[in-house]
């Protein structure tokens, strides 16, 4: 049954003992309670139909007029219960579509936020919230899927004694789903009153997400926050970030996927020395296509250490002052080797730029005594041994690389890749071009060797 | 004794002939081999390719197809010698790249010095490639062949001398 708006769906009756009807009005105590049961189910009543049907009640029972009317309406989804209470918890969780006031008189014993998910929740998904900004365990909205419940903001010395009018975080994460959650600020408010707050919250299939949580939590994947912001330094400058995460050299989907899990967990996640309840963590990155984002938190921007070298171009680093930082653009270049060279245990490799004309252009060609042997993105040089490889992966640092000279860095690089071996392979020369992707690629196949001799 | 070098500035296989020595007699195969060495050291490899060869494949038993070797991208043997009249035997096959005249091999350095360059090749099978026509399946006939006496002439067919003065 869905929610009821139509006072004609809800039974009544007078008395102090809430059994046997949706509505019960307790005069004595001036009380009301609701109960499941007909159609009136968990999924509520709106307050607006209480408070029609207690005006029908009060029209047509002779013993209600004497007393207050409980309910004095403000707008249809802000109310105030004036010297009456809801009889209990059981009842304020089955209003829905409202927030009001617990008076006595003019004073103010409760006040009660209605919070309404915006967005596409599954029935299945748990949404649940925080009211303080300090670390502890959240709460679930009574029902599953999208939210329409009143939680307490306020209580007096006599009910709950606390005010956290001031804050409110709403979160729904489901494995596999992407993450969501909404705050004051993301509703444009600074504070809450007892009123209906729409708050955006809606989930997605996560595509990046392929792995069980057993499984991501075994990535050795770990986070940790800091007090103070640590220096991490991104293409030759220094920038700070607060949250760092260990990737433990693994890819950028095992990362977000160990970190996600993380955000779910009701355990401390930090691995440093304070105390995180992951579960009410912001959110530490998001996918972008196939560029992992990370994100600016309530305790800073986040860097990843130890991400996999080959991930390098797409994660962009969001730093402490909410900046998103890269890395220079770091080509890659694939050098395959035939089986000549790749089966000949004396086979070498080297990399020349093919000529210096993108740079200082002084004939530092190929073939020539100053050819430019390419420096890869650590500074060292492309060359070596191929010791049975059948291919070697190559970094070049596409957008610093100057060795070609000035305004060589940040354009396409020509490269001549030569080998040779001794025993099976012979010499084999081809150019290539180094491009602002991790695609280029460069074979070399040398021909058997049968003529070389070393007596 | 002659000692070979290679200096890739100016492409020269270089062959300093021993004190008194006026004859230097080099196994093609060797200075290939030895300019494979040359390349793998320090940076040589920045330097433009000398040699390729082909040949060499296993015919059966003892046999193995004729080897031939080729000098391209302009290096040229250069030989050094301090008597005037020397002379340099390459023993083997081996041919320039793009094809010119063998000559053109050799580069010698020292002004007022002659030298005699030989290049002593062996057997190859030869494939005789002619313009088509003629024989029901399109080869060459032997009156063909013999009428494209220049073709001959750059195959190096059995020839076991081939001298150059400079």
């Amino acid at each position: 049954m869905a929610l009821i708006t139509d006072p004609d769906n809800i039974s009544y009756q007078l008395g102090t003992n809430p059994v046997g009807a949706n509505l019960t009005v307790d005069l004595a105590n001036r009380k009301i309670y609701l109960r499941t049961g007909a159609s009136l189910t968990t999924d509520g009543v709106t307050l607006k139909c209480v408070y029609s049907k207690l005006k029908e009640i009060w029209k047509n029972e002779a013993a209600c007029p004497k007393f207050t009317f409980p309910i004095t309406p403000i707008t249809d989804e802000q109310m105030e219960v004036i010297n009456w209470t809801p009889g209990d918890d059981t009842t304020r969780q089955l209003f829905r579509t409202a927030g009001w006031a617990e008076k006595t008189n003019a004073t103010t014993n409760r006040e009660y936020a209605g919070i309404r998910s915006l967005g596409a929740v599954l029935g299945t998904e748990q949404v649940y919230y925080r009211q303080q900004s300090s670390d502890g365990a959240p709460t679930n909205f009574v029902n599953l899927g999208a939210v329409n419940q009143a939680i307490q903001t306020y209580g007096d010395s006599s009910n709950g004694n606390f005010d956290y009018r001031s804050y409110l975080k709403v979160f729904c994460r489901t494995q596999a789903r992407k993450y969501s959650s909404a705050n004051l600020a993301s509703i444009g408010e600074s504070s809450l009153t007892y009123k209906l707050y729409p708050m955006g919250v809606s989930t997605d299939a996560d595509s990046k997400v392929t792995q069980s949580d057993v499984v991501v939590d075994a990535y050795g994947v770990t986070v940790t926050y800091y007090a103070s912001p640590q220096s991490r330094t991104i293409g030759g400058s220094s920038y700070n970030f607060s949250v760092i995460v260990d990737g433990n050299n693994k890819t950028a989907e095992e990362i977000y996927m160990s970190l996600q899990s993380l955000l779910r967990k009701a355990t401390d996640i930090d691995s440093g020395a304070g105390t995180r309840t992951g579960k009410i963590q912001d959110a530490l990155a998001a996918f972008t296509g196939d560029s992992l984002y990370t994100q600016l938190t309530g305790a800073g921007g986040v860097y990843i250490d130890n991400f996999q070298s080959t991930d390098i171009n797409r994660i962009f680093f969001t730093d402490d002052a909410g900046t998103i930082r890269t890395f220079p653009y770091t080509a890659a270049l694939t050098i395959n080797f035939g089986d000549n060279l790749k089966n000949d245990t004396d086979a070498i490799y080297r990399v020349y730029f093919t000529n210096d004309d993108a740079g200082s252009n002084l004939g530092y060609d190929f073939g020539t005594s100053n050819a430019i042997l390419v420096n890869d993105a650590d500074g060292n040089p492309m060359s070596g041994s191929v010791s049975a490889a059948s291919s070697i992966v190559k970094t070049f640092a596409y957008d610093t690389n100057a060795q070609r000279g000035a305004g060589s860095a940040g354009v396409d690089a020509p490269v001549t890749v030569m080998a040779i071996g001794l025993s099976t392979g012979q010499y084999v020369v081809a150019t290539s071009t180094i491009q602002r992707s991790t695609a280029n690629v460069v074979s070399l196949v040398a021909a058997l060797e049968r003529n070389y001799a070393n007596p | 004794m002659a000692v070979m070098s290679f200096d890739g500035v100016n492409k020269h296989i270089i062959v300093q002939y021993g004190l008194g020595e006026d004859t230097v007699t080099l196994e093609i195969m060797d200075v290939y081999s030895a300019w494979k060495r040359w390349v793998q050291t320090g940076d040589n490899g920045k330097y433009l390719q000398a040699f390729y060869s082909i040949g060499g494949e296993p015919l059966g038993g003892v046999e193995r197809l004729g080897q031939a070797f080729f000098i391209l991208n302009g290096w040229t043997f250069a030989p050094e010698t301090v008597i005037q009249l020397s002379s340099l035997t390459i023993n083997g096959n081996l041919f320039p790249q793009p094809e010119t005249n063998p000559t053109l091999m050799f580069n010698h350095l020292q002004a007022g010095y002659s030298l005699a360059y030989n290049l002593r090749t062996s057997t190859l099978p030869v494939l005789m490639v002619t313009n088509g026509g003629g024989g029901s399946g399109g080869g060459a006939t032997i009156e063909q062949i013999e009428r494209s006496g220049g073709m001959l002439d750059k195959t190096f067919k059995n020839t076991n001398l081939i001298p150059a003065l400079v």
